[in-house]
C-alpha cells in the first residue's frame, strides 16, 4: 500500500514551482536571495513532515523565516562582540 | 514398529498421503510416508464483516454454504464436512464449514473448482504450503533432528529433537554434486559442464550428448547426492539436460513416483522496483538450487537458505527462490496455524474511515533529518537495533491490535490492544536470535568457523525483519493492514525525536538522523564509553535496545550535486577509529558504476583512511591526487580492460515502451534479436562507445574494438567520482589547492563553495 | 482568509450530485481538479465520505480550496471522511463496510484496481457487479459521485460501460484530440 499523500519533499517542491512565475519576473538579484530563502528551508524538511500541518506551506514560511532569524542572531553576536573588545582594545 | 533418528529433509504430498524424506544417522535417505488429512475452511462474507449485525445487503449469505455443502457432497474426492467454529482474526469466532480432504495431493485441484463454483464466499487455510500445516501440527521443519517412530515405511509419530531457534543446531552431512557450464549461458553458447563433487573437479563437452548423460546418470546413482547446486541450473542448464535425456530420463528426481516441477520466468513489480524471476526447476526427494536463481545468494549463500528453511518452515528449495515478504509471510502463517487462527485466502480489509486531519497525520513515512554538510571529527553513529520489529514486538504493534483512531492523548501516538498480537508473536523469536548471533559475533575470535554461519544468519534475518515492516502494509499481505503499518512509523518517529531530545540534553550535536540511526558529536568525546551514559538514557526513554555503530576518526556529510546548499539524507563517507570505511550514497555503492571507476574511488578512500585525524586528511590529498592522475592517464593510454568499463543497468521496462531510449535500452535493442531477449528486471551490461549509438552490448558476439570507447565520458565519470570524494576537504578555491580539478565541469564552483562555507557558519560547523 | 496558493481555479466543470442518484465522472488521466472542486463545495456544507479505490486522494489541493473559502477550515477537516483500498477485492470490501447515511459520498477512481491484468477477468466481473449493488445501495439516501478513468487495454473497457450504464448522470471531460494551434510569435 503506497502513501496517498506526497511527501514533505514532494510538498516542498511543488510549492516552490508554484512560484516560478512569481521569480521570473523578479530581478536577477533578487531571484538569488529567493532561492536562498527556499534552500534554507529546505534544512527543516524533516521537522516540517513531522509537524503535519494541514497547510504545509505555512511551516515552510516559518523554517524560512528560523533561518533568517538565525542570521539574526549571529550577526547580532558578532557586531555585539566587536562593540564590546574595540573600547578595550582603544 | 522401529525407531529412526536422522534430519527431515523434505516433506511433500504424495500419491498417498505426505511424503516425507529422512537422513538418517546412520546415513540412509530414508523415504517415508504417512497419512496426513489436510482441512480448509469457508464462511459466508456477510458473517465475516459482521455485516448481519448490521442488517446490510451483503453478498455471499449462509444460503451460499448449504449450496456450497451439497457441491462438496458430490465431488469425488473423499471429504469430511463439519460445521465448526474458528477465529478469524479481525472478526473474532466466526461459524465455518470445515473441510477435511483426506489425500492432501487433492486439495489444490478441489479448491479451485469449489473457489469457482462459489466465488462469493470467504475461504480459509485454503492455499497453505504443506510443509507449514505438517510443521504447525508435528513441531518439525526442514533440516530439523528429528526422531521418527515407523511402521515399515508408514511414519507412526515424529517429534522434533531440536528448535529453530537453536544457535547452533546440528546440520546433516549432506552429499552435494555442482553443476555448471562453462560459460554463463545468456552471454554464449556453452560448450561443456563443469562437474564438482567430493575432491573430484572436472569439466565433459555437451558432444557427444551420450558420454555426458551417461557420466551424470552414473553419478547420480552411485554417488547419489541430495543437492545439485548450479549456476543457471533454472534457466538453462536444468532445462537443457531434460531436453537431452528426453529418450533416456536422467534420475535426476530420487523420488520415481514425483514429477520434475517447472515454473515459468516472471517479472513483477515489489517495492518499487521490477523484479525479474527467471525460470524454476525443482527435484522431488533432492534438492536442486540455482545460485543465480536464488535470492540473496551472494549475500547468505548455503548457510542462510538452510537457516532460512529452518525458521520459516518452508521447504529449502522453495525458501531458495522466494523473497524474505514470502518467508516472513510463512512465518507468520505458522503462528496462526498454531494458535487456531484462521489464515485468509486473500486479504480483504479496507481501511477503517479518517478525517482529513488524520490521515495528514498518519499517512508519512520515518524521521529523516538533513545532515549538517561537510566534514566532522570523532562523531558517533548509534543505531537502534531492527528499530520497526523491536517497535513491533516492544509495543504489541499487529494488524489486528491496532484499535483505528484511538490515540494516547498525551502522546498522540496510536493505542493497541493487551493481548499478544500475531505479528509480534512471530518475530519476537527472531529478534532475539538475531541478538544473541550477533554479541556471539562481536567476541568470537576471527578463525572461529561459526563466523561464517552466523554472520549468514543474522543476513538472513535481517532481510526478515526489514521486510516484515513493508509486509505490514503490503496490499495483498495476508495478515497486513494500513493502519498497523501507520502505527509504526509513528513509533518510529516517536523513538528517533526521543533519541534525539536525550542526546541534546546530554551536551550533544545531533549531525544526522536517518530512519533508525542518529551521528552526534561532543567537544572531548571519542571514546566509545564516552557515549555509553547516552546510550542508557535512550534505552530509559524509549524502551528499545541502541547499538554504538563506531565512532569516525572524521565523517564527511555530502550536499546535493545539484545544490552544494541542500543537504542530503545519507550520503556520506568516513573512517571508523578501526580503520573501517563506512560509505553511503556515493558512485562506489551504485551498482551501475563501472568497475573502474568503483575501484578508483575506494582506492582514494583507502589513501585517506590512513591519517589518524581530521586534521591531517589535508596532507594525503596530493597522493590522492596524484592517483586520479593516474588511473585519468591509465583511461586515456587504454591500460583500462575494457570489462572494468563495463555499466550495468536493469531494464525498467519492455523494450517498446521506451519513449526516448536510454542507454540500456539502447543497448538491450542490440541485444534484441537473441533467442532469448531481456526482459524488464533483467540487467543489460554496456559500454560507452563513439558515434551513434553511444553503447555497445557487452554480450554482442564478435571482438570489441577498444579505440571505440568513449574515453571522454568515463573521464567525465571518473573526475565526478574524485569530485566527490574531494569535496568536503575544499576549504578554499578549488584551483590554487588542487590544480587537477581545474578543467573540471562544476557549475558556478567558487559561489558554491563559498556558500557552502556560509551554510557551515551559520549552522556552527565551519 | 487564506491565500490560495498559486493554484488556478474554475468552479464550473461539474455539478454537485444530486441526491439519491448516481453521477459519474469520467475523465482520462484521472484529471482530479473538477472532482476536488466539488468535494471542497461538499465538505463546506457538512458530513462528507470520500473512498478512495485509487490512492489519489488529493489531500493538500483540499485543504487549500476549503482554507481559500473560510477562515478556519478544522471542523470542515474533521468532518471529511477517508477511507481507502488496494485491491479490488478491499474495494468490495470498504463498500460492504460502508453504512447508508444521509451524507454525499465521493467513490474516487472506482475501478483502477479492476484494471490489474494480475486479477482474472471473470473475478473482476464478479466484484464490480457486487460493487455496483452497494452503490446503488448508497445512493439509496445519499448522493453519489464516482469518478472513474477509462482502461489501458480494451480488454477492461466493459467495466467503464457497466458503470456508466448505471449511472444517473454521466458527465465525461474529452481531451481535444489535439491541441489548437496558435500560429507561433518567434
Amino acid at each position: 500500500m503506497g502513501r496517498t499523500l506526497p511527501s514533505s519533499t514532494q510538498n516542498f517542491l511543488q510549492e516552490q514551482a508554484s512560484f516560478a512565475r512569481f521569480r521570473r519576473a523578479l530581478r536577477r538579484s533578487d531571484q538569488v536571495a529567493l532561492d536562498d530563502l527556499f534552500a534554507s528551508a529546505r534544512q527543516h524538511l524533516a521537522a516540517a513532515a513531522y509537524a503535519a500541518n494541514a497547510l504545509p506551506f505555512e511551516t515552510f514560511l516559518l523554517a524560512m523565516l528560523l533561518e533568517e532569524h538565525k542570521q539574526v542572531m549571529r550577526l547580532r553576536q558578532l557586531v555585539e562582540a566587536d562593540l564590546h573588545i574595540t573600547p578595550g582594545d582603544g | 514398529m522401529a525407531e529412526l533418528t536422522g534430519w527431515l529433509l523434505d516433506v511433500y504430498a504424495g500419491e498417498q498421503g505426505l511424503t516425507i524424506w529422512l537422513l538418517t544417522d546412520n546415513g540412509e535417505r530414508r523415504c517415508l510416508s504417512q497419512t496426513f488429512p489436510v482441512t480448509f475452511f469457508a464462511a459466508s462474507q456477510a458473517v465475516r464483516q459482521g455485516l448481519d449485525k448490521l442488517d446490510l445487503p451483503a453478498h455471499g449469505s449462509t444460503s451460499d454454504l448449504r449450496a456450497a455443502w451439497r457441491w462438496l457432497s458430490s465431488q469425488s474426492e473423499p471429504l469430511r464436512l463439519a460445521r465448526a467454529e474458528r477465529r478469524d482474526l479481525f472478526a473474532g469466532p466466526i461459524p465455518v464449514l470445515s473441510i477435511e480432504v483426506q489425500q492432501p495431493a487433492h486439495l489444490p485441484g478441489l479448491f479451485r473448482r469449489f473457489s469457482a463454483a462459489f466465488p462469493n464466499l470467504t475461504f480459509y487455510d485454503a492455499d497453505l504450503p504443506i510443509s507449514l500445516r505438517y510443521g504447525a501440527v508435528f513441531g518439525v521443519f526442514p533440516l530439523c533432528r528429528c526422531c521418527v517412530e515407523v511402521q515399515g515405511n508408514q511414519v507412526k509419530t515424529i517429534l522434533a529433537l531440536d528448535s529453530p531457534w537453536d544457535l547452533d543446531p546440528e546440520y546433516p552431512p549432506l552429499r552435494l554434486l555442482a553443476l555448471e557450464p562453462d560459460c554463463n549461458p545468456s552471454h554464449a553458447v556453452p560448450k561443456g559442464i563443469i562437474f564438482s563433487y567430493k575432491d573430484i573437479r572436472y569439466r565433459m563437452p555437451l558432444e557427444p550428448v551420450r558420454a555426458l548423460l551417461a557420466n551424470l546418470k552414473s553419478i547420480l546413482r552411485t554417488y547419489d547426492p541430495d543437492m545439485l547446486l548450479t549456476s543457471w541450473g533454472d534457466t538453462w542448464l536444468l532445462p537443457k539436460l531434460l531436453e537431452l535425456s528426453q529418450a533416456n530420463p536422467l534420475p535426476l528426481n530420487r523420488d520415481p513416483s514425483a514429477l520434475i516441477t517447472r515454473k515459468e520466468q516472471r517479472t513483477y513489480y515489489a517495492y518499487g522496483q521490477v523484479i525479474y524471476r527467471g525460470a524454476q526447476v525443482h527435484l522431488a526427494g533432492r534438492w536442486h538450487i540455482d545460485k543465480y536463481n536464488a535470492v540473496m545468494y551472494h549475500d547468505y549463500g548455503l548457510d542462510g537458505i538452510f537457516e532460512l528453511a529452518r525458521v520459516t518452515g518452508l521447504p529449502v528449495q522453495t525458501v531458495a527462490r522466494v523473497s524474505p515478504g514470502t518467508g516472513i509471510s510463512s512465518m507468520q502463517i505458522m503462528t496462526a496455524l498454531r494458535q487456531g487462527v484462521l489464515v485468509p485466502w486473500r486479504k480483504q480489509q479496507a481501511e477503517a474511515p479518517k478525517n482529513l486531519f488524520e490521515l495528514v497525520r498518519a499517512d508519512m513515512g520515518g524521521l529523516v533529518y538533513q545532515p549538517t554538510i561537510g566534514l566532522h571529527s570523532n562523531v558517533a553513529e548509534v543505531d537502534f537495533v531492527s528499530m520497526y520489529p523491536s517497535i513491533m514486538s516492544h509495543f504489541n504493534i499487529s494488524p489486528e491490535t491496532i484499535l483505528p483512531g484511538e490515540n494516547d492523548p498525551q502522546t498522540g501516538l496510536p493505542l493497541t490492544r493487551p493481548e499478544r498480537g500475531l505479528v509480534p508473536t512471530t518475530l519476537q523469536p527472531l529478534l532475539q536470535k538475531r541478538i544473541a548471533i550477533k554479541s556471539q559475533l562481536l567476541c568470537l575470535p576471527k578463525w572461529d568457523p561459526r563466523r561464517k554461519r552466523y554472520q549468514a544468519t543474522a543476513s538472513a534475518y535481517k532481510w526478515l525483519l526489514v521486510t516484515c515492516f513493508g509486509y505490514l502494509g503490503y496490499k495483498n499481505a495476508r495478515f497486513g493492514r494500513i493502519e498497523s503499518h501507520e502505527a509504526v512509523t509513528a513509533y518510529g518517529r516517536e523513538t528517533l525525536l526521543r533519541a534525539k531530545e536525550a542526546a541534546e540534553d546530554l551536551g550533544f550535536e545531533v549531525l544526522h538522523l536517518y530512519v533508525d540511526g542518529m551521528w552526534i558529536k561532543k567537544p572531548a568525546f571519542a571514546t566509545p564509553a564516552d557515549f555509553q551514559p547516552l546510550l542508557n538514557e535512550i534505552l530509559t526513554r524509549t524502551g528499545l535496545p541502541i547499538a554504538l555503530d563506531g565512532v569516525y576518526r572524521w565523517v564527511a556529510f555530502l550536499p546535493s550535486r545539484l545544490d552544494a546548499r541542500i543537504p542530503v539524507a545519507n550520503r556520506y563517507f568516513g573512517v571508523f577509529q578501526s580503520g573501517e570505511i563506512k560509505v553511503r550514497g556515493i558512485e562506489l555503492r551504485r551498482r551501475d558504476t563501472p568497475d573502474f571507476i568503483r575501484e578508483t574511488q575506494q582506492q582514494m578512500l583507502n589513501i585517506l583512511a590512513k591519517a589518524p585525524d581530521a586534521e591531517h586528511v589535508p596532507n594525503l590529498l596530493p597522493e590522492v591526487q596524484a592517483l586520479v592522475h593516474r588511473r585519468l592517464a591509465d583511461l586515456k593510454r587504454g591500460r583500462v580492460p575494457p570489462e572494468k568499463l563495463i555499466v550495468r543497468q536493469t531494464l525498467s521496462r519492455e523494450l517498446d515502451a521506451y519513449r526516448s531510449p536510454s542507454p540500456a535500452a539502447l543497448a538491450a535493442r542490440q541485444l534484441a534479436d537473441r533467442a532469448a531477449p531481456l526482459r524488464p528486471g533483467q540487467v543489460v551490461r554496456f559500454l560507452y562507445t563513439l558515434g551513434k549509438p553511444g553503447v555497445r552490448a557487452w554480450d554482442l558476439p564478435g571482438e570489441m574494438d577498444c579505440r571505440t570507447i568513449d574515453v571522454a565520458r568515463y573521464s567525465t565519470l571518473l573526475e565526478r567520482a574524485a569530485e566527490t570524494i574531494f569535496q568536503p576537504f575544499m576549504s578554499e578555491p578549488v584551483e590554487t589547492k588542487l590544480p587537477l580539478l581545474s578543467g573540471l565541469y562544476m557549475p558556478n564552483k567558487t559561489s558554491l563553495l563559498q556558500e557552502q562555507a556560509a551554510v557551515n557558519w551559520i549552522s556552527g560547523t565551519a | 482568509m487564506w491565500p490560495c496558493w498559486g493554484y488556478a481555479v474554475s468552479m464550473d466543470i461539474l455539478p454537485l450530485p444530486p441526491p439519491r442518484s448516481l453521477t459519474v465522472f469520467c475523465a482520462p488521466g484521472g484529471s482530479l481538479e473538477p472532482v476536488a472542486q466539488v468535494m471542497a463545495e461538499l465538505a463546506l456544507r457538512g458530513p462528507l465520505t470520500v473512498l478512495d479505490g485509487g490512492n489519489r486522494f488529493p489531500a493538500y489541493h483540499l485543504i487549500r480550496l476549503i482554507s481559500g473559502r473560510i477562515f478556519d477550515p478544522s471542523s470542515v477537516l474533521q468532518h471529511t471522511f477517508i477511507r481507502r483500498a488496494f485491491t479490488c477485492h478491499q474495494v468490495l470490501a470498504m463498500l460492504e463496510g460502508t453504512l447508508t447515511l444521509p451524507q454525499p459520498c465521493i467513490l474516487l477512481d472506482l475501478l483502477a484496481t479492476f484494471y490489474d491484468e494480475q486479477v482474472p477477468v471473470q473475478e473482476v466481473r464478479r466484484l464490480l457487479d457486487g460493487a455496483l449493488r452497494q452503490v446503488e445501495r448508497l445512493c439509496q439516501v445519499s448522493p453519489v459521485l464516482v469518478t472513474a478513468t477509462p482502461p489501458h487495454t480494451t480488454g477492461r473497457a466493459f467495466l467503464l460501460e457497466q458503470l456508466c450504464a448505471r449511472a444517473d448522470q454521466l458527465f465525461a471531460l474529452e481531451l481535444p484530440a489535439s491541441p489548437p494551434l496558435q500560429p507561433a510569435l518567434f
